[in-house]
């Protein structure tokens, strides 16, 4: 069954490797967003949140709610809206990339915490995307696409348009 | 270039028995329609007159040849030096660029309204978006064998020029040789396929067919038992409990059985005469009672390889193991991966050695996860039955509830305990091999160096015990392996980076 010829699936790498050798994501320095993402993420659900209410206190008193209605449905509306507005505020602070020679890291997640490793030779394409309110304030959010179903974009969000840029340049540098 | 004008004779039309392949396919996409079509057949069916009733169905009838002749006219394909172009489209019409470096898998299918004939229909996959696949119908065996070497031989070509692959390919068949190259790997007896269709659940392709079929029939059904004069309703009533129970019982257990006789039945339909054969860098597939399919795949392109293994496969000393290629989801399971059923473990064994290096599975240390993955999952589900017991002690007259969702709390518990004690990770050279499973035992085993992403998980409450998650993902799937020792979770992952990222070896 063993064929001599160098088929790539019966090429020998008998790898003996020190793990203790190998460069690990444990010792690698993490970058900060950009400095604006965690105030404009904050501010985007403190104002979703804000209309929300504002729409709902202008429909309670056009078709003259009872009161109770008017004042408990609000309130609870902005506590959740502060819980919101404070996960949001703690998940953006928590994010966090990191470039290696071969490969990109992302960490995220405020109770949940996860490392993403995304190798630069499994990147299909890459795609920089701003939204109006992202352009506003500077802000870009870099795509990676790799191939398969399990894994969905690789995003990484709230990056200064430049440095983004020169993710994407890094990438496809890569690539070549 | 302009795609309208060039009328050069290198399109080629399809012989005109592809009208078959269209009207089969039209009739496909009909039964897939089942509530697209209830209404129509409600509406014949309720036509008085029996002429009016054969006028419409023979108009249908009509119009859907006509549908697919009209398909057929409008249907020209070309295969160029590095693409196959078709053509088609009554009303929209529609060009297709399927480049050889976007195709995936090219697959013969022997229908059977094609095998008197002995003509193929050719399906090519495209790597890409799926829907994007392009059949081939009605083509003779040569024609067929002579665009699947043309292709395959094309990508070859590609392959030296492109850098990942250089070192991947050695040699490619050469024209009308594959036959005698074809090396035999191994073929399944229908006592297999039986045990195969006991195991697992094939009920559905026999159901989608009869599901049409019954719908239409509900009504004559019930008309017939009630002129029989048996009462259903009544006969029930009238009996004593436990007879009912005995009933209902039977019942159960006569459609267990129904299940799994159309559940063989239809294993033998997909599986029968199932025959593998190795084609030096691919797998060639020939299976299928009505119709045969002929499939190929690259061995390059298997992302995964999974062993799959129910309680009743590990009661009869067998596995499932499946070669899963990139999928999109959205695509059927038959054309993504290539399972070759009910074979011994040590045939599986056998068979995944010619697409990667993997030692005995028996042999590997594997190991496990944390304990506590077992007591947050007890936890969990204790809190979900805990309503059920507290409820159950606070009513008065049903004493039993509360002891019994009790005991069924127990062997749940039993049953998380084999879940956890199965979950295990371990590596050997380029074979990252995951086991999980309750009763049959699956090995999932993933090519290091085809990762495409990986993964590390941490709750604070893992944090404090030093523990983590670990996903890797493959363009196949992703496996996850929950609870382990985050240091190990560390490890594995810079050493799967490197296996990655230090070789060059393509992943396609």
């Amino acid at each position: 069954m063993l064929r001599s010829n160098d088929s790539p699936y019966m090429t020998f790498t008998n790898v003996a490797i020190d793990p203790a050798d190998l460069p690990t994501i444990e010792a690698v320095a993490y970058q900060p967003l950009s400095p604006a993402y965690p105030s404009v993420k904050t501010g985007i659900t403190a104002l979703v949140f804000g209309i929300g209410i504002v729409v709902f206190l202008l429909v309670a008193f056009l078709l003259n709610f009872p009161l109770w209605i008017k004042l408990t449905l609000p309130s609870i509306v902005l506590l959740i809206a502060a819980l919101m507005t404070r996960f949001a505020l703690e998940s953006a602070r928590v994010k966090r990339f990191a470039i290696r020679e071969h490969d990109i890291l992302f960490e995220s997640g405020v109770f949940w915490r996860s490392q993403t490793i995304q190798p630069l030779n499994r990147v299909q394409h890459v795609e920089i995307s701003s939204g109006p309110i992202d352009k506003r304030f500077g802000l870009a959010e870099i795509h990676l696409f790799s191939s398969g179903s399990g894994s969905a974009t690789y995003i990484i969000p709230g990056l200064p348009v430049s440095v983004a840029e020169d993710l994407r340049e890094f990438v496809l540098r890569h690539r070549r | 270039m302009n795609i309208l004008a060039d009328e050069d004779e290198n399109w080629q039309k399809l012989s005109v028995w592809s009208v078959l392949h269209f009207i089969a396919s039209l009739l496909k996409q009909l039964g897939g329609n089942l509530i697209a079509i209830i209404p129509l057949i409600y509406g014949i069916s309720s036509l008085d007159d029996p002429l009016l009733v054969a006028a419409v169905v023979s108009a249908l009838i009509i119009l859907m040849i006509t549908y697919a002749i009209l398909q057929y006219v409008y249907f020209s394909y070309q295969v160029t030096d590095d693409s196959v172009l078709v053509r088609k489209g009554v009303l929209f019409k529609k060009q297709i660029n399927l480049g050889f470096e976007r195709i995936q898998n090219v697959s013969f299918k022997h229908p059977f309204y094609f095998r008197p004939l002995e003509l193929v229909t050719v399906k090519i996959d495209s790597a890409g978006s799926s829907g994007d696949e392009v059949y081939l119908s009605a083509l003779d065996g040569p024609h067929a064998q002579l665009i699947h070497d043309q292709i395959a031989a094309a990508k070859l070509v590609l392959g030296q020029f492109s850098e990942e692959n250089s070192e991947s390919v050695t040699e490619f068949p050469a024209k009308n040789t594959s036959e005698n190259l074809q090396r035999f790997l191994i073929d399944r007896s229908l006592l297999d396929l039986v045990i195969h269709g006991l195991t697992n659940n094939r009920a559905w392709i026999i159901l989608g067919a009869v599901g049409a079929a019954y719908g239409q029939f509900k009504e004559q059904l019930h008309t017939f038992t009630a002129d029989l004069g048996f009462d259903v309703s009544g006969f029930l009533s009238d009996q004593t409990i436990p007879v009912v129970a005995l009933l209902l019982l039977s019942a159960f257990f006569l459609s267990l059985i129904l299940v799994a006789l159309l559940s063989v039945v239809g294993s033998i339909f997909s599986y029968y005469n199932y025959k593998l054969y190795d084609t030096d860098d691919a797998f060639t597939v020939n299976r299928g009672l009505l119709t045969r399919h002929e499939i190929h795949i690259q061995k390059s392109r298997i992302q995964s390889v999974y062993f799959r293994q129910d309680w009743l496969d590990r009661v009869l000393g067998r596995v499932n193991l499946i070669f899963e290629q990139l999928s999109h989801k959205t695509q059927g399971l038959d054309d993504v991966k290539l399972l070759v059923p009910t074979v011994t473990p040590v045939e599986a064994l056998r068979l995944t050695r010619e697409v990667m290096l993997l030692p005995d599975l028996e042999s590997l240390s594997f190991t496990g996860i944390s304990k506590r993955y077992w007591f947050r999952n007890l936890a969990l589900w204790g809190l979900l039955y805990l309503p059920a017991i507290l409820l159950g002690i606070g009513s008065e007259n049903a004493v039993w509830i509360a002891p019994a969702v009790f005991v069924f709390y127990l062997l749940h518990a039993g049953l998380l305990y084999r879940s956890w004690k199965c979950k295990g990770i371990a590596i050997d050279a380029d074979a990252v091999v995951v086991r999980q499973g309750i009763f049959g035992i699956d090995y999932l085993v993933i090519p290091a160096h085809k990762l495409q992403r990986a993964k590390y998980i941490q709750s604070p409450m893992m944090k404090r015990h030093s523990l983590a998650s670990l996903q890797l993902t493959v363009a196949s799937r992703s496996v996850e392996v929950p609870f382990l020792d985050s240091a190990l979770v560390c490890q594995v992952i810079d050493y799967t980076l490197y296996q990655a990222e230090s070789s060059n070896r393509s992943w396609m």
